[in-house]
């Protein structure tokens, strides 16, 4: 079952921030002003906007997005009362560019070093060391958990810990929950007895997977899961595209001057924004922005509940039981605090549209694979969708189509019907996830003609890719 | 209906942001059948992707 958190606990978590003070390594802070200023937002919006035209000159706008979104995480330790440590896993095929997103923040000078940790391959059991061969001084030496604190870490390859036995994968996520918590870990053991660290320790992660498989969503599910995901997938480009790359690419020179520009934003946006400065509430949500980002949080905590497979005795249906889903409010937390990095490194005091679709796009990445694939296919679909549509469109087999459409139906998201004579099995967009449907206000009341006004619409806005 | 207005709906219906969306069709990774964008077509070439 997941494991959830009241509101209470949550709010002790922000305040707890405060009881780490004493824990030694937050010195006092100044009294909280404003710190955000127009010209420190137009300085920020001027220098995102020069490393998105250096990465969109041989990349495409997919890897900007994510590229961007990485930038946000590890910008985001400017903003007050963090309460969890921020995770984004980019989460993809072989291939996808993953590492470059995480190679172009990776630190090349002092000052970014400060802030970002770049690690290519970690066992969780190294957040706090229990090595039987070393004396318990020096394993304070060894520890990760107070190295990272107030710092991005950066893993390439995140598949080690993703994947294996279920034993390995249940102890490595069980240390992962509770340090994710943002309230250090406590461990112990027969050599060196109880030992880590206690207070806030609160670091961010931006790390790249292959596709996740479904029993480790399960274990992820069952234990708490406390990550954000970001789907990249592959794109085929032109020949001329791919032909104008071979002959001008130069992977050494390319990557370390879009590296140098990343870093120089991480840098100077610290300087602008250093660490704790800006207040939640400098950066504004209106109340539909507010909303939209609610729905995405109850839309992932309920997309990736545990659903577990059984075969009762008295059926020969595989049934499909839902187990609790975890509280929106740690997810509203995260993705609230998002929003407010991609708002401010983008130079906007405001949320916007833009912030709220790479929010959406994670709300959906966060809903294991399977399901996130019925679910669109059933939103493209309008809200109702056969086993017999499943089966066609997505050319899968009806028994995959409808255990597919059984394990989104016992999630809640939508109502799953079993067929019966020649009727088809039948899923329903659920009720209170209509809103994924809504039009805009302006598309409403819209003619059947303009639809005609639009066809063939050429393609503005031509993004350069690679 | 408008393509923007098409794109936006497709944004809403498959996460995707609409740079991205804009993009697929672009490399027809989003078919547009019959002038309009297929979303169907586009899950059966991730579907396809993912294999």
């Amino acid at each position: 079952m997941s494991s959830t958190k009241p509101q209470e606990e949550i709010q002790d978590e922000v305040n707890s921030k405060t009881d780490a003070q004493t824990a030694g390594d937050v010195k006092p802070t100044e009294p909280k002003k404003q710190s955000i200023t127009t010209e420190k937002l137009q300085q920020s919006e001027k220098e995102l906007t020069k490393v998105e035209e250096l990465v969109t000159k041989t990349h495409d706008r997919q890897l900007w997005l994510a590229s961007k979104t990485a930038i946000a995480v590890a910008s985001a330790f400017s903003i007050d009362q963090r309460a969890n440590p921020l995770v984004v896993i980019f989460e993809g095929g072989s291939g996808r560019r993953k590492s470059f997103v995480i190679n172009l923040i990776e630190p090349d000078r002092d000052a970014t070093e400060e802030r970002l940790m770049r690690l290519d391959s970690f066992t969780p059991k190294s957040f706090v060391s229990h090595a039987a061969n070393k004396k318990t001084k020096e394993l304070e030496k060894i520890d990760l958990l107070p190295k990272f604190k107030d710092k991005t870490l950066l893993v390439k390859e995140l598949a080690p810990i993703f994947r294996g036995r279920e034993d390995a994968l249940r102890e490595n996520f069980a240390i992962l929950t509770a340090v994710l918590d943002g309230r250090g870990l406590l461990s112990a053991s027969g050599t060196h007895g109880t030992r880590g660290y206690e207070g806030r320790y609160v670091f961010n992660w931006v790390g790249g997977t292959t596709p996740i498989p479904p029993e480790t969503d399960r274990i992820m599910s069952q234990l708490g899961n406390r990550m954000f995901r970001y789907e990249i997938v592959a794109v085929d480009h032109p020949e001329e595209d791919l032909m104008e790359f071979a002959e001008n690419y130069e992977a050494k020179e390319i990557e370390s001057e879009y590296r140098t520009a990343a870093n120089s934003f991480v840098e100077e946006h610290f300087k602008r924004f250093p660490v704790n400065r800006v207040q939640p509430s400098e950066i504004r949500f209106g109340k539909p922005q507010i909303q939209q980002l609610v729905r995405c949080a109850k839309l992932m905590s309920i997309g990736r509940v545990e659903v577990i497979r059984t075969k009762p005795n008295w059926s020969s249906e595989i049934e499909y039981v839902s187990g609790i889903p975890e509280g929106e409010h740690r997810v509203i937390i995260g993705l609230k605090l998002l929003a407010q990095a991609l708002a401010l490194i983008s130079g906007r005091s405001e949320i916007s549209d833009e912030d709220l679709e790479i929010i959406r796009h994670i709300a959906f990445s966060s809903i294991p694979q399977n399901r996130r694939l019925m679910l669109r296919a059933l939103l493209v679909k309008g809200g109702v969708l056969t086993s017999v549509d499943a089966e066609k469109e997505l050319r899968i087999s009806r028994p995959t189509a409808r255990n597919w459409m059984k394990e989104l139906g016992a999630t809640g998201l939508a109502d799953y019907e079993l067929g019966h004579e020649n009727q088809p099995d039948r899923l329903t967009l659920s009720k209170p996830f209509s809103w994924l449907l809504e039009k805009d206000a302006d598309q409403e009341g819209e003619s059947p003609e303009d639809d005609a006004s639009g066809e063939a619409a050429p393609i503005e806005g031509n993004a350069e890719s690679h | 209906m408008s393509y923007d207005k098409r794109l936006n709906e497709l944004s809403r219906s498959t996460g995707f942001p609409t740079l991205v969306l804009r993009e697929f069709a672009e490399c027809g990774l989003l078919p547009q059948r019959r002038e309009t964008l297929d979303g169907m077509g586009l899950l059966r070439n991730l579907l396809e992707r993912e294999d």
